[in-house]
Parts: structure tokens; C-alpha cells; sequence
């Protein structure tokens, strides 16, 4: 397929943004869609597709840079010290992505998509256990002051919260990175859970503090593939472009439907791609 | 609890609406050079020529691209520039390790 034609930047730009809307509506960034589109639908060899990808998660997370009132559910300074750990996992990642097959790409995506519809399944965005959950002292949390509150605006009052075995975050955080700049995707699938379920954080908490960090993984492996020339222009830029106006457009559409249909909407889909990319790894990969 | 008081982070925040504003604005502008490049692209650039410097539109793309990486890596920057202002000497050093780290993967990424 020609990547430079016109045709082809409109019809991966429309894919884009169709991905960034599902993206929007689910408070997802749209790598996790993207990436199969375009290996799938459009033929592009998976590293470009990831490279092109890692440059909308970019576009997408700070496009949707904090608002005000998340700058108080998100705690920054554990943001930057997990960072520390994404940013090694990414970078791993990326030194792997050189000698990793396609076909085990595939299949490691195929994986995510499965831990993603089981999240969707499990409800995780609504769940919180903060509140009677035992919570062990840890040194780090001590040291480094993470313990932190954020305002409840149903209680009108400041929740506070602490942060427990930093360091198993740390390791979750290392994982997460390298899956981001492996398969080009935000990692909120799995930065949430681990924080929720290894830091012991209150689930809003957790996604703040994920959507926060999502930018600078997503910087440190697109700049990597990019020096290395696997981000191509045209296709980066339509991708882009498409997933911003289409998370933009997801969010405004968010507030009008059921989560219910949504969700189980997204289920489908996600277990459809699931299969698709497994499918593609058993027959040789891309 | 160990917390940062109330005062650091309320300076804390300000910073962050601050940065925020930066990274939605940075976005934008790359969007800009995005879209620019695109169009120039498709109806803007001449025959292609053999050899010499990039096209204009590829430039402009490519100012678009670089834009958008290097935003979350300015972030922590200011944020590791607020931590030594703070004389949080302890996260500047972390932010610091953050964009070491990032900055290596850069180079190992040209070699």
C-alpha cells in the first residue's frame, strides 16, 4: 500500500479517529486500537505501526493534560519516582523490539487486549476497596513523603491516603513500560491496576497518576523509535491527528451514553481484536 | 503520615495547572505543524527533488513530531528545575534520573 498518498493518510486518519473516540469514551488512550488498525486493516509492518502509535499516545495524553481538578487526585511525586521505573522498562522494551519476532509481538498484544477486556469485565473503573484495605507502612512512602490526599467532592472533604510497597510498584511499573514500547500503547490498562492493587491507591488516584505518566513513557520510547527512524511521517502524523480530535470527540460523546452498552461494547471489540492478532502471530506475524 | 505540607503543595499544584496549560498548548501547536505539513504535502510541495534538502512539508512534520516528544520530557524538566527551587533536593535528583534515563535511550537508539 502506498503510505504516501493522500487516500491512504484520510482513510488512516478517519481509522484514528474512530480509534480515538473509542479511545475517549473509555478514558483509554487509542494506541490499543490503533495498532491492530493499522497492522491489520492497513498493512503497515508493526514497528512503524507502534511508532506511529507512541506518537498519538503523546498527542492524546497531553492534549487531555490534566484539568485543575484532577491536578489534585493526581500524586506527581509518585508519578515521577514510578516514572523512573517506566522509563527503564521502555527503554528495555525498546532494545527488545530489535530482536523480538513480530509474531510474538502479536501474540503479546493479543495478550494485552485479553487483560483489557478482563478489566473492562471486572468493573475495575468503578470498584474502589481503599477504604478498609490494610495498609503496611513503607519505608519509601516515608522517605520520599508519597502519602497524600485528594479532595472528595461528594464528601466535601479531603480524603487522605498512603502509599504502600513502592518498591513491587516500581518492578509492575518496569513491565508496564516495556509492554508500552513494545506494542505502542499507553499502559493505563496495566499502570491502574498495579497501582491499585501493589500501592494500595484509591482507584481515582490511580488513574490520575497513570494519565500523568503515560506521556513521558510514551515520549521516552517514541523518541527512541523515532532516532531510530521506525516513526514514519505520514503515517505518524494522519494517526496522530485522527486520535486527537477523535479522543476530543469521544470524551463529549461519553457523557451521553449508557456505561453499561458501552462496556460491553468494548468488550466485543476488544476480544475480537484479541483474536485477530492471535491469529496473525500463529500465521507468521506481519 | 509523612506528607509535604500544605504549602508545598499548594505551590506544587500551581505548578502543575501551569504545566498542564504547556503540554495542552504544546499539543496544539504540534497539531498546528502537523496539519501544515500535511497540507503542504499533498498540494504545497514541488516535484520532488533528487538529493538536496528535505521538503518543506517534511519539515514541518517532522517539527511536529519532535514537538510532541520532546513535551512530556520538557515536563519533567521544570518539574526537576521546581524540585531544586524547593530545595527537594531528593526528587530533583529522581526527575533527574527520569530524564538521564530517557535522554540514553535516545542515544542508544542513534547508534
Amino acid at each position: 500500500m502506498n503510505f504516501d498518498g493522500f487516500t491512504f493518510s484520510m482513510l488512516v486518519g478517519m481509522a484514528s479517529l474512530a480509534a480515538g473516540v473509542l479511545g475517549g469514551i473509555l478514558g483509554m488512550a487509542s494506541g490499543i486500537f490503533i495498532v491492530p488498525a493499522l497492522t491489520l486493516v492497513f498493512g503497515v509492518p508493526i514497528r512503524y505501526a507502534v511508532g506511529a502509535s507512541l506518537i498519538s499516545v503523546i498527542a492524546c495524553s497531553c492534549g487531555s493534560a490534566a484539568s485543575a481538578m484532577e491536578n489534585r487526585l493526581t500524586n506527581v511525586r509518585l508519578a515521577i519516582l514510578l516514572e523512573v521505573g517506566t522509563t527503564l522498562g521502555a527503554l528495555t522494551g525498546v532494545l527488545l523490539s530489535g530482536v523480538i519476532s513480530s509474531s510474538v509481538l502479536y501474540l503479546l498484544f493479543s495478550a494485552i487486549l485479553l487483560v483489557s477486556a478482563q478489566q473492562m469485565f471486572k468493573k475495575r473503573w468503578e470498584g474502589d476497596r481503599g477504604g478498609g484495605r490494610e495498609i503496611p507502612p513503607d519505608r519509601w512512602a516515608d522517605v520520599l513523603r508519597l502519602d497524600s490526599s485528594y479532595p472528595d467532592p461528594r464528601l466535601g472533604r479531603e480524603i487522605a491516603y498512603r502509599v504502600t510497597r513502592v518498591r513491587l510498584g516500581l518492578v509492575l511499573m518496569y513491565f508496564a513500560g516495556a509492554a508500552s514500547s513494545l506494542l505502542g500503547i499507553g499502559s493505563g490498562v496495566l499502570k491502574v491496576p498495579a497501582m491499585d492493587s501493589a500501592l494500595r491507591l484509591p482507584i481515582k488516584v490511580s488513574s490520575a497518576t497513570s494519565n500523568f505518566m503515560i506521556g513521558v513513557t510514551g515520549a521516552a520510547s517514541a523518541g527512541i523509535y523515532y532516532v531510530r527512524g521506525d516513526v514514519l511521517p505520514q503515517i505518524a502524523a494522519p494517526v496522530a491527528l485522527g486520535s486527537l480530535c477523535g479522543a476530543y470527540l469521544g470524551t463529549k460523546i461519553l457523557m451521553r451514553t449508557s456505561n453499561e452498552r458501552v462496556r460491553g461494547l468494548f468488550i466485543v471489540v476488544l476480544l475480537a481484536l484479541a483474536g485477530k492478532m492471535f491469529l496473525t502471530a500463529i500465521q507468521g506475524g506481519g | 503520615m509523612n506528607m509535604p505540607s500544605d504549602d508545598e503543595r499548594r505551590r506544587l499544584l500551581r505548578t502543575e495547572g501551569i504545566l498542564a496549560g504547556l503540554l495542552r498548548y504544546g499539543a496544539l501547536g504540534a497539531a498546528g505543524w502537523l496539519v501544515v505539513g500535511m497540507a503542504w504535502g499533498f498540494w504545497g510541495d514541488g516535484p520532488p527533488s533528487a538529493g538536496r534538502a528535505p521538503a518543506f512539508s517534511d519539515r514541518c512534520l517532522a517539527t511536529g513530531i519532535v514537538l510532541l516528544i520532546a513535551l512530556p520530557v520538557l515536563r519533567v524538566a521544570l518539574m526537576a528545575i521546581v524540585f531544586t527551587m524547593e530545595k527537594d533536593y531528593r526528587f530533583a535528583a529522581i526527575s533527574g534520573t527520569v530524564l538521564t534515563i530517557i535522554a540514553v535511550g535516545f542515544l542508544l537508539g542513534a547508534l
